[in-house]
């Protein structure tokens, strides 16, 4: 080539190369490029993912297809779509299912690879199988082009939805931890708090009860015969035992007992059961003596998160452990319960261990979008919409929802309206999310039916426990061989 | 005549295809992914062909053998109260000559009842607190009992609940055929001098034979895929206690999404059927 051409060519190169960056960034930006979504100065999270969205969807009939679920966090959501629909201009269509239908629909649509729907809401328990799914939108651009804010959260709460990649595949919607509620007007009436201070030597305290020593002698202490006809009709306490819901009371005592030297429940990098230990040991037996002691309800074998409120709210049990979220019922006066209103009801941190760390376990919701969706942006903005601060503290003032926020926990008229949350910020360092592996739900039910052999003397704890590893391994080859 | 018979097949050929589509297919479809290692929502469990291992890892598991065990028990008590309760209703509505039709469309009600709200009402009829059974047991002065949520009892409930629900439909199959019995019959034993029972056993219920395989023939299947009720009550438990097949079945099809073992169990389940079903039709066969 002679110098004349190799001069010419460097020349052009020097004037094209730039003026092709230049068309490429100003197309960019043209269609949608960071520079022109930007929040404004001040502006509030849900203004922005509002205004973005009514942009994008400019000229065009947008329809949002979301699949809820059919709690009460989803009603909260709901009350609010109206108001998102009014300020973009788009429609949302949704359909509420329960967890074991959401969780069938869910996994045989996008096995199909035709999924009719953008946005899906999915329980923590039973999310991990989905989250690893590539039929899920990876949200990591969306993020990075709008920050949805995941230091604001609750504890953990921007690890929920990454995938064994380190990409998010979904966003929080929901929070909860696992609290205790209790008959205000016994544990607070001065006659009975001097009578168990008289009997047990010590000062009754709902707020530091243990599961191997107080919360024990608090339900010896109420369970007793009310109405003088010879039998029990109070009693001391009452919690998860029934199919799945018993891997809950397992999990919120194990957690208490167990040394924070290793992961709970199972290894999910090895694939190994990780219970089988003293900690597990110790915590069901405590467990088991106030069943056999009959101080928690007869029919503990069947009371699920549902029944459990009908129990305590009857006024049958003088404590009851599960998700806060179910306590919302008798926060208020009710005529729909005997124990029920502030007058009634104490709300506070389940039960620890002497001499160790209170802890708990956190779940919730977490929301994804559809990857053959036709329009993701706009399903993030909603998502990030739903997610926003100002959105958090509307849903929650529908006293429907649990909030993702930490500035929502923080604030004096939400926590006004939901008197629950105060308990769901005690001992933070110490909550720990449902696990997240492969095998969660699997796991819950081999170790309800263990609890439940151990419950009616089937088998002895060690049996029990021993049994439960044993089907929780084979579970967990399953998952792991190649 | 070859023409004739070319005829014929094409009349045929619709309704060959229709049931090679909807009923011959999927069952092939089943047979195949069984042979499979197969997880519809772990997609890390590698997709791969282990000929009959799903089988022998479902012959080889103690909750296979449970559930099968726990549906034989469900399948021979209930179907048979069921037929026993159903003669005696029809038996003594057959001797009510007012109201016969009244009675007889109230004791169908509780068969119309969708099986999901026969779940739910029966969660509520053996609520331990607050159900009608236990309200009726302290009535008695007898021991309350934790009817579904007890593994002593889970069982029984559920067995009580399907009697319930389905005795009417045994009971008004036996009221057909005893109306279809002719009077003669019952007037020759008269004249004989035979007494209640003698023409219960040797005239009703001899000619209501085919009518009792035809019951049972229903029931038995019938009771074998007994799903709704169990699901609603107790998901199967407490530890096991009412985990029948269809059940476990439906846990490992579709709460953990194993399709290649979910339909070994499903094709398990259909040999059986077909035997059982196969073995009382002969026997109806031969009463004809």
């Amino acid at each position: 080539m002679s110098r004349k051409k190799v001069v010419l060519l460097v020349l052009a190169a020097l004037v094209l190369v730039p003026l092709m960056l230049f068309v490429g960034c100003t197309k960019q930006q043209g269609s949608g490029g960071l520079s022109g979504y930007k929040p404004k100065s001040g502006e509030a999270m849900d203004v922005y993912a509002v205004r973005i969205a009514k942009e994008l969807a400019k000229g065009k009939d947008i329809t949002l297809r979301a699949i809820l679920t059919w709690d009460a966090p989803s009603e909260a959501l709901i009350k609010l779509i109206p108001k998102w629909e009014a300020a973009t201009g788009m429609k949302v269509k949704y359909e509420k299912l329960s967890t074991l239908e959401m969780e069938t629909k869910v996994n045989l649509e996008l096995s199909s690879g035709k999924p009719e729907y953008d946005i899906v809401q999915y329980d923590k328990y039973i999310y991990k199988p989905v989250l690893e799914n590539p039929g899920l939108l990876n949200l990591d651009p969306y993020i990075k082009k709008y920050d949805i804010d995941f230091a604001g959260m609750m504890t953990g709460m921007g690890e929920w939805g990454k995938a064994d990649d380190g990409s998010n595949r979904m966003l929080p919607f929901y929070w909860c931890t696992y609290t205790m509620v209790y008959r205000k007007d016994l544990f607070e009436d001065p006659k009975e708090k001097a009578a168990f201070q008289k009997k047990y030597g010590y000062e009754l305290d709902p707020d530091n009860l243990t599961f191997d020593k107080s919360y024990k002698d608090a339900a010896e202490f109420f369970t007793r015969d009310t109405n003088k006809d010879g039998k029990t009709d109070l009693w001391g306490t009452v919690e998860l035992f029934a199919p799945y819901a018993a891997g809950d009371a397992f999990m919120g005592r194990y957690l208490n007992y167990w040394n924070n030297d290793k992961p709970y429940l199972s290894d999910a990098a090895a694939g190994k059961a990780n219970f089988n230990d003293d900690a597990a040991k110790a915590a069901l037996k405590d467990a088991l003596d106030l069943v056999k002691k009959g101080y928690m309800v007869p029919e503990i074998l069947q009371t699920d998160w549902a029944s459990i409120l009908g129990v305590f709210g009857s006024g049958r049990a003088a404590m009851a452990l599960c998700y806060t979220p179910t306590w919302v019922a008798v926060q208020s006066p009710s005529s729909e319960f005997k124990v029920s209103g502030p007058e009634k009801v104490g709300f506070t941190h389940i039960p620890g261990v002497t001499g160790k760390p209170r802890s708990t376990i956190s779940s919730g919701w977490l929301s994804f979008i559809n990857k053959n969706s036709p329009i993701p942006e706009i399903a993030y903005l909603f998502l990030l919409w739903a997610g926003s601060p100002q959105i958090d503290k509307e849903l929650a003032m529908t006293t429907l929802h649990n909030p993702v926020r930490q500035s929502t926990y923080a604030d004096p008229e939400v926590l006004a309206a939901n008197p629950t949350f105060a308990a769901e910020a005690m001992h933070k360092e110490g909550q720990y999310a449902v696990p997240d592996h492969l095998i969660y739900a699997e796991e819950q039910l081999i170790l309800s039916n263990a609890m439940a052999a151990m419950v009616s003397g089937k088998m002895s704890i060690e049996a029990g426990l021993a049994e439960a590893e044993k089907q929780i391994n084979a579970k967990w080859a399953e998952v792991k061989q190649k | 005549m070859a023409k004739k018979d070319r005829t014929w097949m094409i009349y045929v050929f619709p309704a060959l295809l229709l049931v090679l589509l909807v009923g011959i297919g999927p069952l092939l479809y089943s047979l195949v992914v069984s042979t499979f290692q197969f997880n519809l929502a772990k997609l890390q469990i590698p997709f791969r062909f282990v000929g009959l291992r799903n089988y022998a890892r479902l012959f080889t598991d103690p909750g296979f053998w449970n559930s099968l065990g726990l549906t034989l028990l469900f399948v021979a008590v209930s179907v048979s109260i069921e037929l026993v309760l159903g003669t005696i209703l029809a038996l003594v509505l057959a001797e009510v000559e007012r109201g016969r039709s009244l009675f007889r469309s109230l004791f169908l009600i509780s068969m119309m009842i969708t099986p999901i709200a026969v779940g739910l009402m029966g969660r509520f009829i053996f609520s331990d607190v607050s159900g009608i059974v236990n309200w009726m047991f302290r009535l008695l002065g007898l021991p309350r009992i934790i009817w579904y949520g007890d593994p002593r009892f889970a069982l029984t409930t559920m067995i009580i609940l399907d009697v319930w629900e389905w005795s009417s439909f045994v009971f008004l199959l036996v009221l057909a055929g005893l109306m279809g019995i002719p009077p003669e019959f019952y007037e020759a034993a008269h004249v004989e001098g035979a007494g209640f029972l003698a023409r219960l056993f040797s005239i009703t219920l001899p000619t209501l034979r085919p009518m009792y395989v035809l019951a049972a023939l229903i029931r038995v299947i019938d009771a074998f895929k007994e799903f709704d009720k169990i699901y609603i009550m107790t998901k199967g438990g407490p530890n096991f206690a009412t985990d029948l097949f269809s059940i476990h079945n439906y846990m490992i099809a579709f709460k953990e999404f194993n399709i290649g073992m979910g339909s070994a169990m499903s094709i398990v389940f259909l040999a059986m059927m077909f035997g059982i079903g196969t073995l009382l039709v002969r026997v109806l066969t031969r009463e004809a």
